[in-house]
C-alpha cells in the first residue's frame, strides 16, 4: 500500500512515518504525474508557500475527489481533533492515529478541518470573479467572442481582417481584455504553485507567454493572428481556466 | 425566405454587445436595442412587431438574474415572439431554466459561431411563424367548418377535401335537416370501401333531427337468409324454433334515428317488400305479429351494386329501387380524387401536416401510393395498406421510415408509370386536358401545389368561371381568398401555371408572363 503526503519537503512525515510503515505502507511524496494508485494522501496543513501558510485543504480534497477518488483524503496539522473531522491527523495526539485510521473513508461528502491559513479556495475565487468588477471569465468570453466575430466576418462576408478589426474596435476593447487577464494572472499564479494541478497552470501559462506578442501588437497582424492560432489557443485557454473554475464552484 | 426582413430586439446592458451582434449579423438581419428591462418594455409597448428578442438575463451590476423575469413578462404578454437567451451564463441549470421558462434556445456568449448562431435565430423565427400560421390555418378550417357546419362523428371521421366530398358532405347534412321530410330515404353508391358506412354515420351525426337518436348499421349479406326478416323487422316470441322471446328487430333498436342499410341489394325478396311496406306506410310487421308497428326511421341504404342491373334481371323490386333512391349519392372512387388520399395519409398515419409524410414515407412509396396506385379497394384497402406497411416497417424490416419493401405486394407490382388523374366528367371535355403529373418533374411541394391548381382549374371550368361559386365548391372561404391562395402559388411555383388555361384565363392580372 501507498501513502503519499504533500508538501514533499515537510518534515512532519517523520511524524506519522514509522506508524504507516509499521503497517506496510510504502511512503512518497506527491506527485501530479505520477499515476501510481496512492491509497492515502496527507496533507499538512497550513501548507508554507510564498512566506504565507496556506490552507489549501478545499481544493486538494477536491483534486482527490475528480481524479482519485478512491484515495483515503487525510489532513494532519497541530490544531487539536475535532470528533467532528474524521480524516484530520492531529500531531500532538498521535495515540489516536488508529482511531482516525479505522474510521477513515475514501469519498466525497465531507469538508476538510480549516487550518487557518491564508484561504485559496477564497482567493482563486477572487481571481476568477474579480474585485466586484468584471470575473476573468466573462472578460475572456467578450475577448473570444469578439476575435471569434473577426475571424468569421473575414471569411463569411469577404471584409478584410483590418476592416473587422476597426468595425469591431479590437484595438480598443481586445487589448485591454487581454491585459486585464494577462495582469490578473500574474498577479495569482504564483499562489498556483502548492495545487495539484500543475499541468493546467503550466497551459495557460504558456499560451499567455505564446500569444502575447499579438497582443502587444494590438492584434493588428494578420498573420501573426494565423500563424499563432490566436483563437483555437484562446479556446484551450478558456478551457483551462473553466476547469480552475470547476475547483472552485 | 429573406432573413433580411427579420427583425430582432437585443436586450443587454453592454452597449459592446449590441454593436458586435449589429455588425456580425448586419447583412442578415435588422436590430434594434434595449439596455435595460424598462427599456424593453416600453419598446414593446411601442412596437411589438420584432421577430426575435435576444436577452441577456443580467441586465445591470447587482448580478441577478432579472432575465428570468422578463421570459415570463414577454411569454405572458407577446406570446408570439419568441426569445433566445445569449448569456455569459452557461450552467446547465441556467439554460434549463430559461427553456422552462419559454425561451427558445440558450446561447453562450463565449460560444459564438457565426453560422450557428444564425441557424438559431432563423430557425426560432421561422418556427413561430409556422406555429403562427398553422394556428392561423386550424383557426380557419374551423371557422370554414363552423360556417358548413359539419362535424365529423367521433371514431368514424369522413375524411377529403377534393371538391366532390366538400359538395358530398354539404348535401349530406342538407339531407339530415331536411325538416320538410325527414325521412327523406338516401341511397350511397359506389364501390366497395369507398366509405359509404362513413357517409351514413356523417349524415345521421349531423342530422339535428336525429343525432340524438340511435345509429343501427346492419350488412345484409353477413345475416343468414332464414333469419334475415327477424334481424330487420323483429319477431314474436316463439315465432320460430330459437326465439324464446320476442326479438326486437333492427328497424326498431334504429326508431327515431337511422337505419343503415348495407348491401340492401343483397335483400331477399321478402325483405324486400316489407321493406318498400315500411317506406310506404312507416310500418314494420315483427314476424308473428298480426299489428303493425309504426316507427320514425330514416333509412340510409348503400350497395355497390348496379341496382338498375339487378331490377333487370328480377333480382330487386323496381318499386322498391324507386321507391329508396329518392336521394341518390355516388361516392367517386379514391382515384378520381386523388387528393384526398393526401388527407387519409395523414390520418391513418396519425400526422399533423403535409411535410411531415416526407419523415415517414420515402419518396418512392408516396409517389407510389399518391399517383399510381389505382386503389381498387379505395379508402378501406389504404387503410390496410398502411396498416400492414407500418407492421412490417416496425416489426419485420425495422426500417427509419416506411420504404419500398414494406407496403403490400399488389401495390409495389402494379404496372410502374400508371396515374390516374381527372375525373370523368372532365376527362369527357375533349378539348380539355392536364398533362399526367408523373410526366413532370416535380419535388412534393410542387405535386401538392400541382394539385391544388388542378382542382381550381377543374372548378373553374365546370362553374363556368364564376369565382364565386368556384370558392363555394372549394370551400374557399371566398373569392378574394380564392384570389389568394392562387397568387400564393404563383409566387412560389410560376412555372406550374402553364398547364392551367382556366386559371390563366380567368384571373390575368395575376398569372402574368412577365413574372
Amino acid at each position: 500500500m501507498t501513502l503519499s503526503y504533500y508538501p514533499a519537503n515537510t518534515n512532519l512525515i517523520k511524524c506519522i512515518a514509522p506508524f504507516f510503515r509499521s503497517r506496510g505502507f510504502e511512503i512518497i511524496p506527491f506527485n501530479e504525474d505520477n499515476k501510481q494508485v496512492i491509497d492515502v494522501f496527507v496533507l499538512f496543513c497550513p501548507v508554507p508557500y510564498l512566506n504565507s501558510f496556506i490552507s489549501c485543504e478545499r481544493l486538494w480534497k477536491r483534486y482527490f475527489d475528480r481524479h482519485r477518488p478512491k484515495t483515503i483524503f487525510l489532513t494532519a496539522g497541530f490544531l487539536p481533533r475535532d470528533k467532528e473531522f474524521r480524516q484530520y491527523i492531529d500531531l500532538l495526539s498521535m495515540e489516536d492515529l488508529d482511531e482516525v485510521m479505522e474510521e477513515a473513508r475514501p469519498g466525497k461528502s465531507w469538508i476538510p478541518i480549516d487550518s487557518g491559513g491564508l484561504d485559496l479556495f477564497a482567493l482563486i475565487n477572487r481571481f476568477l470573479d474579480g474585485h466586484g468588477e468584471e470575473s476573468v471569465l466573462a472578460v475572456f468570453s467578450d475577448l473570444l467572442r469578439i476575435l471569434q466575430m473577426v475571424h468569421d466576418d473575414v471569411n463569411h462576408s469577404g471584409t478584410t481582417y483590418e476592416e473587422a478589426l476597426e468595425a469591431l474596435q479590437v484595438r480598443e476593447r481586445v487589448v485591454k481584455k487581454w491585459a486585464l487577464l494577462k495582469y490578473r494572472w500574474a498577479y495569482y499564479a504564483p499562489y498556483f504553485g502548492c495545487l495539484p494541478f500543475h499541468s493546467i497552470v503550466a497551459n495557460i501559462d504558456s499560451i499567455i507567454h505564446l500569444l502575447n506578442p499579438f497582443f502587444a501588437n494590438h492584434c493588428e497582424s494578420a498573420k501573426q493572428f494565423k500563424e499563432l492560432a490566436v483563437l483555437p489557443n484562446l479556446k484551450e485557454l478558456k478551457q483551462s481556466l473553466q476547469e480552475v473554475r470547476e475547483y472552485v464552484h | 425566405m429573406s432573413t433580411k426582413n427579420y427583425r430582432i430586439l437585443i436586450v443587454d446592458d453592454a452597449p459592446e454587445f449590441h454593436k458586435d451582434i449589429r455588425y456580425a449579423f448586419r447583412k442578415t438581419f435588422v436590430f434594434e436595442g434595449a439596455l435595460s428591462t424598462s427599456a424593453l418594455k416600453k419598446k414593446l409597448n411601442d412596437d411589438d412587431k420584432f421577430d426575435l428578442i435576444l436577452l441577456d438575463l443580467v441586465l445591470d451590476k447587482s448580478k441577478e438574474k432579472v432575465g428570468f423575469g422578463l421570459i415570463d413578462f414577454v411569454v405572458e404578454h407577446y406570446p408570439e415572439i419568441p426569445i433566445i437567451v445569449v448569456t455569459a451564463d452557461h450552467k446547465i441549470a441556467t439554460a434549463v431554466e430559461a427553456m422552462k421558462r419559454g425561451a427558445k434556445n440558450f446561447l453562450p456568449k463565449d460560444n459564438y459561431d457565426h453560422n450557428y448562431w444564425k441557424k438559431t435565430f432563423v430557425e426560432a423565427i421561422e418556427g413561430q411563424k409556422n406555429k403562427k400560421e398553422n394556428k392561423a390555418l386550424r383557426a380557419e378550417i374551423k371557422e370554414i367548418k363552423a360556417q358548413m357546419g359539419y362535424r365529423n362523428p367521433p371514431g368514424y371521421p369522413f375524411i377529403g377535401n377534393s371538391p366532390q366530398m366538400n359538395l358530398l358532405r354539404r348535401s349530406l347534412k342538407n339531407v339530415g335537416n331536411y325538416e320538410e321530410d325527414p325521412d327523406l330515404t338516401v341511397l350511397i353508391t359506389g364501390e366497395t370501401g369507398v366509405g359509404k358506412g362513413m357517409a351514413a354515420r356523417f349524415l345521421h351525426f349531423n342530422s339535428e333531427l336525429r343525432r340524438e337518436h340511435p345509429f343501427e348499421e346492419i350488412h345484409i349479406s353477413n345475416i343468414t337468409e332464414s333469419l334475415l326478416e327477424s334481424t330487420l323487422f323483429g319477431a314474436k316470441k316463439g315465432t320460430y324454433t330459437d326465439a324464446k322471446e320476442d326479438v326486437i328487430g333492427r328497424f326498431q333498436l334504429a326508431d327515431k334515428g337511422v337505419l343503415f342499410l348495407d348491401e340492401v341489394g343483397d335483400l331477399n325478396a321478402r325483405s324486400q317488400l316489407k321493406l318498400l311496406e315500411f317506406l310506404n306506410n312507416k310500418t314494420i310487421h315483427p314476424l308473428g305479429m298480426i299489428k303493425g308497428v309504426v316507427l320514425d326511421v330514416q333509412i340510409v341504404a348503400a350497395t355497390n351494386k348496379n341496382l338498375e342491373e339487378e331490377v333487370k334481371k328480377g333480382n330487386f323490386r323496381i318499386d322498391l329501387y324507386h321507391r329508396i333512391k329518392v336521394v341518390h349519392y355516388e361516392i367517386p372512387p379514391l382515384r378520381e380524387r386523388r387528393e384526398d388520399i393526401v388527407d387519409l395519409l395523414l390520418h391513418f398515419l396519425r400526422l399533423d401536416r403535409v411535410n411531415q409524410l416526407q419523415d415517414v414515407l420515402t419518396e418512392k412509396v408516396q409517389r407510389r401510393l399518391l399517383y399510381e396506385y389505382p386503389w381498387p379497394g379505395n379508402v378501406r384497402e389504404l387503410e390496410n395498406a398502411i396498416s400492414s406497411a407500418r407492421f412490417q416497417q416496425k416489426m419485420t424490416y425495422k426500417t427509419e421510415k416506411i420504404d419500398w419493401q414494406c407496403i403490400p405486394r399488389e401495390i409495389r407490382i402494379h404496372e410502374e408509370g400508371s396515374v390516374y388523374v381527372g375525373s370523368s366528367a372532365i376527362d369527357a371535355i375533349p378539348e380539355y386536358s392536364i398533362p399526367a403529373i408523373n410526366t413532370l418533374d416535380l419535388n412534393f411541394a410542387e405535386q401538392n401545389a400541382f394539385n391544388t391548381l388542378k382542382s381550381i382549374d377543374q372548378a373553374l371550368l365546370r362553374m363556368n368561371g364564376v369565382k364565386k361559386d368556384v370558392a363555394e365548391m372549394l370551400n374557399i372561404k371566398s373569392s378574394d381568398s380564392l384570389r389568394y391562395l392562387i397568387k400564393k402559388h404563383f409566387e412560389k411555383h410560376p412555372h406550374l401555371f402553364t398547364h392551367f388555361s382556366e386559371i390563366k384565363k380567368r384571373f390575368p392580372n395575376i398569372v402574368t408572363d412577365e413574372n
